[in-house]
């Protein structure tokens, strides 16, 4: 995958993602696996795990996607490429925002944005989930986490390392 | 600025999971930097507009605590150290071992699993009859195959149609 596709297809992704990124990872693997072969399935997921496993904002697997599909360059042209765009965007738009937030036009596209989101989490969750739902104990194991952290609500790098320790340790 | 600089990196270093931009508000609002009307505008700014929204959020607080120089500073300092720590595992870890194939496995599962979760919170906000629905279209096209893009816009269309003509036909 050359370098200037990497950055086109980022670059559209990022423009229609909304809150983690984590709402892009259908399409990304839709676009990555399915459509331009740069990456295997494996090398998808292990690209996820690892932006999980890491601090900071919730996007650093597109480093690993973008070394996958093209080589160190291709890890930081997929992180400026998805993340540059609209953060311009927000620079021009926080700039206006008082005048703007009066258009019943802004408060209409807000009130749609919410539902539109979910709908993505959803298909990033059954991007993410449909291959795992053959294991049985990665599925017990997916939904306890789940419960655990709408019932304690304790911080979801709790969850996703104890669970990263059970597979270390052979549990799944 | 040292200060500033610090506490962005500080950022980077210590936000995991859901709702990270918690930690923004924590080194720039309860430090007495920002104001938390302004600090809550940035984020509905961020949250609406397309992109990462805690990276979009720390361009919009550097822009208010230096101008354009720190809005630019902000998201590659709360970026940084995640980013060291993931070259570092694309230089080192094999990931064909059995135990990092393991432990990757392992963050998959659990992370998916907090994933459920937050789907199952957010969807728990979406009332009436109107918006689940563009959340279950928008769900549907992405699943048959539609262009992100193209199933965004599509049901972005509809539902800002249908919020405008409800408003219209308010007295």
């Amino acid at each position: 995958m050359s370098l200037l596709d990497l950055a086109l297809l980022f670059a559209r992704v990022g423009a229609v993602s909304f809150g983690g990124g984590g709402s892009a990872l259908a399409e990304l693997q839709h676009e990555l696996v399915d459509r331009y072969g740069a990456l295997t399935q494996q090398q998808f997921f292990t690209a996820y795990a690892l932006g999980q496993a890491t601090p900071g904002p919730g996007v650093l697997f597109l480093v690993p996607m973008g070394f996958y599909a093209a080589g160190a360059s291709g890890g930081l042209v997929a992180l400026v490429a998805f993340l540059v765009p609209p953060l311009v965007l927000q620079i021009l738009v926080a700039s206006q925002w008082e005048r703007l937030s009066r258009s019943a036009w802004i408060r209409a596209i807000d009130r749609t944005l919410i539902p539109i989101s979910v709908g993505l989490i959803a298909a990033s969750v059954f991007t993410l989930g449909l291959p795992l739902a053959g294991d049985a104990r990665a599925v017990v194991v997916m939904v306890a986490a789940a419960a655990v952290s709408l019932a304690f609500r304790p911080s979801p790098a709790i969850i996703v390392l104890g669970v990263g320790a059970l597979g270390l340790l052979g549990f799944l | 600025m040292r200060s500033i600089v610090a506490r962005f990196l500080w950022v980077g270093l210590t936000a995991f999971g859901a709702a990270r931009w918690t930690t923004l508000e924590a080194a720039f609002v309860r430090a007495g930097l920002l104001r938390e009307g302004d600090f809550l505008r940035d984020l509905a700014i961020a949250q609406t507009l397309p992109g990462a929204a805690m990276v979009n959020l720390s361009a919009l607080c550097g822009m208010r605590l230096g101008g354009i120089r720190m809005a630019a500073a902000g998201p590659t300092l709360v970026l940084l150290p995640g980013l060291v720590a993931i070259v570092a595992a694309l230089a080192w870890l094999n990931t064909a071992d059995l135990w990092v194939a393991h432990l990757l496995h392992g963050i998959l599962v659990g992370a998916v699993g907090v994933a459920i979760a937050s789907f199952w919170r957010s969807s728990a906000r979406l009332r009436g009859g109107f918006a689940p629905s563009l959340a279950a279209a928008t769900f549907l096209l992405i699943a048959l195959g539609v262009p992100m893009f193209v199933a965004v816009l599509t049901v972005g269309a509809v539902g800002v149609a249908r919020h405008r003509l409800a408003a219209q036909a308010l007295p």
